[in-house]
């Protein structure tokens, strides 16, 4: 569905150089800090910006070349842009039925309705949870194959963001062969919805792991300055200092618990492993 | 380009009430001038009302989502450069019709060539303006564009005013009302054809600055 290789862009503080890939009928999670270059990435991806070297290839294409019929099967949500604030909830109803053949109308303005989006308000009056519903809305109206959605959640508080992960939760248990590429800086958001996570972090793609695995594998040891001495260190990915001593990333966890039952090791969700893995020095 | 037209329709009707005040307030004005003035005065501010949509796609980082939407950069030129003549054209009728109607009610009799004349003159002026307008908008943004404009019509004014000294342009000035009184109506689609071809020209440039855009 999406293939990025190589694919460099420079700006005078910052640059991107990614290589990723979004296989059919996956939903494939991409985490960073804000700043990280998750928005520069899909931007290049949707042609909006354009590339300095390395290739992009979304439904088979060059960004470029994507034809209108092409753009119809993607549904796009990004976080700092959407429809003018000077139209209603109504008209964005309108306009999509214009531009997309498949646009499920009932499905619009249901699920507009049970999200209490008013119809005949203008977008510039709804809250912040508000906007992002009716983009995710919007984007989930018209049969899409590749859903790019980056960060839906983002500026949302615990429910509105609840209930926006299970609009895209739903959609993508009644259509199980689209592909997905979502963003955020909240992992957790991911964890439970992606089959395979990146991490990205200051343009560079740092990590690339089953959640599964990121899961089960990984895991954050937490040891003092003696018993890091002691311990075998071949299967540590990254080191922090401490006050207590040391917080090791390891992606052998049951390495770990089977050899030295002692020592603490943490359950941790994806923000803590990617914390670890920014903040750590390698070893 | 049918969404692209529907967006824009959908803005406008957002604006039902300046629309509805900027008729009347072309009526009122009109019982007390000449009154083909209502064509002018509706026809401008409409293409300018179209041109302000260009302000409502780039509002709030605008332009960004709209480019994900199924259509090409081209195709968002050429839409708003139809949307903008459609919008002045339905506006000259409408004034046109409006000018009639107001002769009539105060017992002048109108007079279809003046009219005829009034509306074409103003046409032009609205696809010149917008010709200027849009690419400018483009290129700078909303913002920017304004202190652009400022500058060009500035450079612009200097430039007639000093040519208005010449004792040759005066010359010129006259032989040319001369020649149009003489030569008659035919005359009156010279500038609408120079207004539609810098029209044209401006869209080419236009895409040329939108494909180049990044967002």
């Amino acid at each position: 569905m999406l293939i990025v290789k190589d694919l460099k862009k420079t700006y005078p503080s910052f640059s991107l150089d990614c290589t990723l890939e979004v296989p059919d009928g996956r939903i494939t999670g991409l985490i960073g800090q804000n700043g990280a270059g998750k928005t520069t990435l899909f931007k290049l991806i949707l042609g909006l910006i354009f590339k300095d070297s390395g290739s992009v290839t979304v439904l088979g294409k060059e960004p470029s070349s994507l034809s209108d019929s092409d753009r119809q099967r993607l549904g796009v949500v990004l976080a700092e842009s959407g429809f003018s604030g000077y139209l209603t909830v109504k008209s964005v109803c309108t306009i999509l039925k214009a531009f997309y053949p498949d646009f499920d109308e009932r499905f619009f303005m249901d699920s507009c309705a049970r999200n209490g989006l008013k119809p005949d308000q203008q977008i510039k009056e709804f809250s912040t949870g508000m906007k992002a519903k009716l983009k995710v809305i919007s984007a989930l109206s018209h049969k899409a194959e590749f859903l790019l959605l980056d960060e839906p959640t983002s500026g949302l508080d615990v429910i509105a963001r609840d209930e926006v992960l299970a609009l895209i939760r739903d959609y993508m248990a009644s259509n199980e062969t689209n592909s997905v590429l979502i963003s955020s800086h909240i992992s957790s958001d991911l964890e439970h919805l992606c089959d395979d996570i990146y991490m990205i972090h200051e343009g560079r793609i740092v990590l690339h792991e089953d959640t599964d695995t990121l899961l089960s594998d990984y895991a954050v040891l937490k040891v003092s300055d003696e018993e890091f001495e002691n311990l075998d260190k071949s299967y540590l990915l990254r080191k922090v200092k401490e006050p207590f001593g040391w917080s090791c990333l390891t992606d052998k966890k049951a390495f770990y618990v089977e050899n030295y039952p002692d020592i603490v090791i943490e359950r941790s969700g994806i923000d803590e492993l990617m914390q670890n893995y920014i903040k750590g020095e390698s070893l | 380009m049918k969404g692209l037209l529907m967006k824009d329709l959908q803005l406008m009707a957002g604006q039902k009430k300046t629309l509805i005040m900027i008729v009347i307030i072309g009526v009122i004005m009109s019982l007390s001038f000449e009154s083909t003035a209502v064509i002018a005065y509706l026809t401008i501010f409409a293409s300018v009302m179209a041109l302000g949509t260009l302000s409502y796609d780039e509002f709030d980082n605008g332009y960004t989502f709209l480019f994900t939407l199924p259509f090409s950069r081209k195709t968002y030129v050429l839409e708003k450069y139809v949307f903008v003549v459609i919008w002045a054209l339905v506006f000259m009728v409408v004034g046109s019709v409006v000018s009639l109607i107001l002769a009539a009610v105060r017992g002048l009799t109108a007079d279809p060539a003046e009219i005829v004349v009034t509306a074409v003159m103003v046409l032009a002026m609205a696809l010149l303006i917008s010709a200027v307008m849009i690419p400018l908008r483009l290129k700078y943004g909303a913002e920017k564009s304004r202190i652009v404009l400022f500058i060009i019509y500035g450079l612009f004014a200097v430039a007639l005013l000093g040519l208005a000294r010449l004792p040759a342009f005066q010359a010129l000035g006259e032989n040319i009302s001369g020649s149009v009184s003489s030569a008659g109506p035919a005359l009156i689609a010279v500038p609408l054809v120079l207004a539609a071809a810098l029209y044209a020209v401006s869209m080419l440039i236009s895409i040329r600055i939108l494909e180049k855009k990044e967002f």
